[in-house]
């Protein structure tokens, strides 16, 4: 079980401030979304949580300051699924879920059990098992997001960050990856993920984190944030909300006059 | 898919190979002597002539083909997992050249007889400052590309210092002593070299090796590597330091020898599960039989003067090198 | 108003120095490449490797006297230009000062020539053609002057030439003394030079007794028979452990073979006392630390020079000693 505050949160890259005074509780057994436009700060600010990029303010991680946290102790904490990532070596299926279990390492100590169960149960939730002696870099786009997804899961931290988990992944991909999320709320994590697709946030996400110009405009339960009005506000569109069904369906009907 | 070996195995199979080159070396020479003669000069009761043959020469050749070897080929693994770069070794991204650079200064304009460590602190410092240039030519390009061309500026700038410093030196034979440098030689080492090189090494040696874990972890991307509690800081100092160090120490008594760095981890990786770290030790340990081997048949294939060590290892790198190339240019 | 010498007939002898690498290759591809400081010693590298290159041709070929040449020439030669470090001593040797309109660069260095004191304040020439248009000369001695690049850029037809043959045994010494003693005017002078040598060389003590001796120079190259050197070790009574083995007059001979071979003595240059590179390294490798060492100025043994004498005393004197701290 792990928490993350963030207070009085933000980010300068250069001159600019990309992430403002950003204030929000996570707690665990969530799946919370942040949304908003491009280049609105989001996957900056799942960085600084993972204190990638330098911050001011505070982000407490189990309420330590995660600035002074030793790196591996915080690697253990949250775990992290960057964006479009590149694989460098044509490593084996096993062998890169397995590198989730670096923060776990002592320095120059083999890998032990515990850490091959680990690795197995992350291939099973992330159902890759059977692609185990598979090469990495030779596989499919879906298949390799889930071979991504189960390699931040081996880590088995109380929380993991996933910066925009569906990116080109086809529609069916997307939901499985969506479902792999919301499994992992359901087990007690806390879960983040940076979204675009705000009908699949509706749908799968307990809370929205929208974010414009590196600043929360709303935060709340899907139903609650995601009004006309600020789609139009935040993203310059006209859509439609349709808050009638088991989730809230967003239908974009074109740009709006701002 | 993989058809690697397990890890011990690969280990003493590398290790074995090290001990039979190290031995063929010792055992071969421009003098024909007999295992007879060999033995009884290394076990102490030999003649005179055999035993200076044994332990001033070839002992001390032998022990730095090894641990240059090692150094060179372990500083290859490294820099390709650091930087995530099959093309990496320190002969291309000019590291060797540039230490080259530095033990020529020292040597040509006198300073070397100071102090013993004038000689390697110089090699080991224009090292560091050569990949200190890369890092800043290169950055953080996404593309293998730029970091082989900066590498290509940093060594021809280099070897051009070398010319240039030897041009200026008040020394008649400098010409002769440019094709060393630039090619490595292990020729007429004693064991002063020796002491000067293994220090370096060793430092180097273990610097290079504390950084497998991180390595791994940049597998996925520097931002991946840092959540999953690699110091990329450290890291990236160990692996200037350890890499210059070592590098520098090496050079600094045989000259730049080419392409050990490349072609080393590139027959290795096969073997293991290809991950940066798995292929670091046994990159030290067949690059140490790799060059032992190199510099015997340096001694071994019939010439008038004594062959140029680069001018072997170039034979079989440079095909290792274009058919890397070739592969990366889909990314051009 | 010239002659052209013969050996030029004999192109064979100019592409052998190529394939042995003696000192005079090192310095040949140096001169290519230098830039500033070494400048100083560029002069040497090519009179050095004219050295050699005669030192390999001189037995096939033999430059013509050149007597017809010096018919049409006024009887003593006014400004006299050397082209070669070896002619340069024997100029400084046996014209007045001021004949002499030009001497190479490395006349002054005391390392390279045994008159370079002689040679201060002497116009040093840089090897260019355009001097040698400005000083017009009315003699130029070079070993042999024909085949200067230089001197052919400005057609050389316009001036008298003194070839010399290079000199690699005590009588060819002799004969350049001689030539050139009469070619600056001043015969008289050779001849008492050349008897002084005799009288010098007569007490000299055959101390070698047959022992071997390697001249090893930097980077393992040993010189072998038709040398000046094996000229000098045979008349000290030493055996030249080229000769035993049969190498050429210049050949590359590894630590290990040395060590082998072990002769009694080594003959080193001096400049390599110091290391001051990887050249000079070698010759202090520990394996060889055992075997007694010569050492005898560059300065006497680059050019056949009367410095002969000296450094044939030099020798049998380090051999003396050597005996005596044996015994």
């Amino acid at each position: 079980m792990v928490s993350i505050v963030l207070e009085h949160f933000g980010v300068t890259l250069g001159r600019r401030a990309v992430v403002r005074n950003v204030c929000a509780a996570l707690e665990p057994g969530s799946l919370t979304a942040i949304v908003g436009p491009n280049g609105a700060g989001k996957s900056t600010l799942a960085r600084a949580m993972l204190a990638l990029v330098p911050a001011t303010g505070r982000i407490l991680v189990d309420g330590i300051d995660a600035a002074a946290m030793p790196r591996a102790d915080l690697a253990r904490r949250i775990a992290y699924l960057p964006q479009g990532q590149l694989l460098h070596w044509p490593l084996t299926v096993e062998r890169l879920v397995g590198l989730g279990r670096l923060p776990h390492l002592a320095p120059m100590s083999r890998i032990s059990a515990t850490d091959t169960a680990a690795i197995e149960r992350a291939m099973m939730r992330a159902d890759v098992f059977d692609l185990r002696d598979r090469i990495a870099t030779e596989l499919s786009g879906g298949e390799r997001a889930r071979v991504l997804f189960a390699r931040a899961l081996a880590v088995e931290a109380p929380a993991l960050i996933a910066d925009e988990p569906l990116a080109s992944l086809d529609p069916g991909h997307q939901i499985d990856v969506m479902e792999l999320l919301r499994a992992e709320a359901a087990s007690g994590a806390l879960v983040i993920a940076v979204l675009h697709d705000l009908t699949l946030a509706a749908r799968y996400c307990d809370r929205l984190l929208l974010i414009d110009e590196g600043q929360i405009v709303a935060d709340g339960a899907p139903a609650a944030v995601l009004t006309p009005e600020r789609l139009r506000r935040v993203y310059g569109i006209d859509a439609r909300v349709e808050t009638g069904g088991a989730w809230p369906t967003i239908t974009t009907l074109g740009r709006s006059g701002r | 898919m993989s058809h690697w070996l397990p890890r011990p195995l690969l280990i003493g199979a590398l290790t074995t190979l090290a001990v039979i080159a190290g031995l063929a070396s010792l055992l071969f020479g421009a003098v024909d002597l007999s295992l007879d003669r060999l033995v009884a000069a290394a076990s102490g009761d030999g003649d005179h002539i055999a035993s200076i043959i044994l332990f001033d020469l070839r002992l001390p050749r032998t022990l730095l083909a090894l641990a240059v070897g090692a150094m060179l080929g372990l500083a290859g693994a490294a820099l390709q997992g650091y930087l995530r770069n099959p093309l990496a070794e320190p002969s291309v991204l000019g590291t060797s050249n540039a230490a080259a650079l530095g033990a020529v200064a020292a040597i040509y304009f006198g300073l070397a007889p100071l102090h013993p460590a004038v000689l390697p602190g110089l090699a080991i410092g224009c090292a560091l400052l050569s990949l200190g240039l890369l890092f800043l030519l290169a950055g953080d390009a996404e593309s293998p590309l730029t970091l082989i061309l900066a590498g290509l500026a940093v060594a021809t700038l280099a070897g051009a210092g070398i010319s240039l410093a030897l041009n200026l030196s008040p020394n008649p034979f400098a010409a002769m002593e440019i094709m060393t440098w630039l090619l490595g030689s292990l020729e007429n080492r004693s064991f002063d070299h020796v002491w000067i090189a293994l220090p370096c090494i060793a430092i180097g040696t273990a610097m290079l090796l504390w950084n497998g874990r991180a390595l791994d972890a940049l597998t996925l991307g520097e931002d991946a590597a840092q959540a999953l509690g690699a110091d990329l800081k450290r890291t990236r100092r160990r692996l200037l330091l350890g890499t210059a160090i070592g590098v520098g120490g090496a050079v600094a008594v045989s000259g730049a020898i080419g392409f050990v760095g490349l072609i080393v981890p590139h027959l290795i990786r096969p073997l293991t599960d290809r991950s940066p770290s798995a292929i670091l030790l046994p990159s030290a340990l067949g690059g140490a039989a790799l060059l032992t081997l190199a510099d015997l048949g340096v001694r071994i294939i019939p010439s008038t003067n004594e062959l140029k060590l680069g001018v072997v290892t170039a034979f079989l790198g440079v095909p290792i090198f274009l058919i890397h190339l070739m592969r990366e240019r889909r990314l051009w | 108003m010239t002659r052209r010498c013969r050996r030029s007939a004999a192109p064979f002898g100019r592409e052998a120095t190529h394939d042995r690498k003696t000192h005079g290759s090192e310095r040949d591809s140096k001169g290519s490449g230098a830039l500033i400081a070494s400048v100083r010693r560029l002069a040497v590298i090519a009179a050095a490797s004219v050295v050699v290159a005669g030192t390999l041709s001189a037995t096939a070929t033999r430059p013509l006297p050149s007597t017809r040449a010096m018919s049409a020439t006024p009887a003593v030669p006014q400004r006299i230009m050397s082209m070669n470090l070896c002619t340069d001593q024997l100029v400084l040797a046996l014209a007045d000062r001021q004949q002499i309109a030009g001497l190479t660069r490395n006349a002054t260095d005391p390392g390279m020539s045994d008159q370079a004191a002689a040679a201060q304040g002497l116009p040093v020439l840089r090897n260019s053609a355009e001097q040698i248009l400005a000083i017009d000369p009315d003699l130029v001695v070079g070993m042999p002057a024909s085949s200067s690049p230089v001197l052919a850029a400005v057609a050389p037809q316009r001036y008298p030439l003194l070839d010399l043959e290079t000199a690699n045994r005590l009588d060819q010494i002799y004969r350049t003394i001689d030539e050139t003693a009469a070619a600056v005017g001043h015969p008289v002078r050779g001849a008492a030079l050349i008897a002084g040598m005799k009288r010098d060389l007569a007490t000299l003590p055959r101390l070698g007794r047959g022992r071997v001796a390697a001249y090893y120079q930097r980077r393992g190259y040993m010189t072998g028979t038709g040398t000046l050197v094996d000229d000098m070790m045979t008349r000290v009574g030493l055996t030249n452990l080229a000769k035993t083995l049969g190498k050429p007059p210049l050949s590359q001979f590894s630590l290990e073979e040395m060590v082998a071979a072990r002769p009694d003595f080594l003959i080193v240059e001096r400049a390599t006392n110091v290391v001051d590179d990887q050249g000079s390294e070698m010759l202090h490798h520990p394996a060889l630390s055992d075997i007694p060492r010569i050492v005898v100025q560059e300065a006497w043994t680059v050019c056949g020079s009367p410095a002969y004498t000296r450094a044939a005393h030099s020798i049998a004197a380090q051999i003396a000693r050597h005996d005596r701290a044996v015994r």
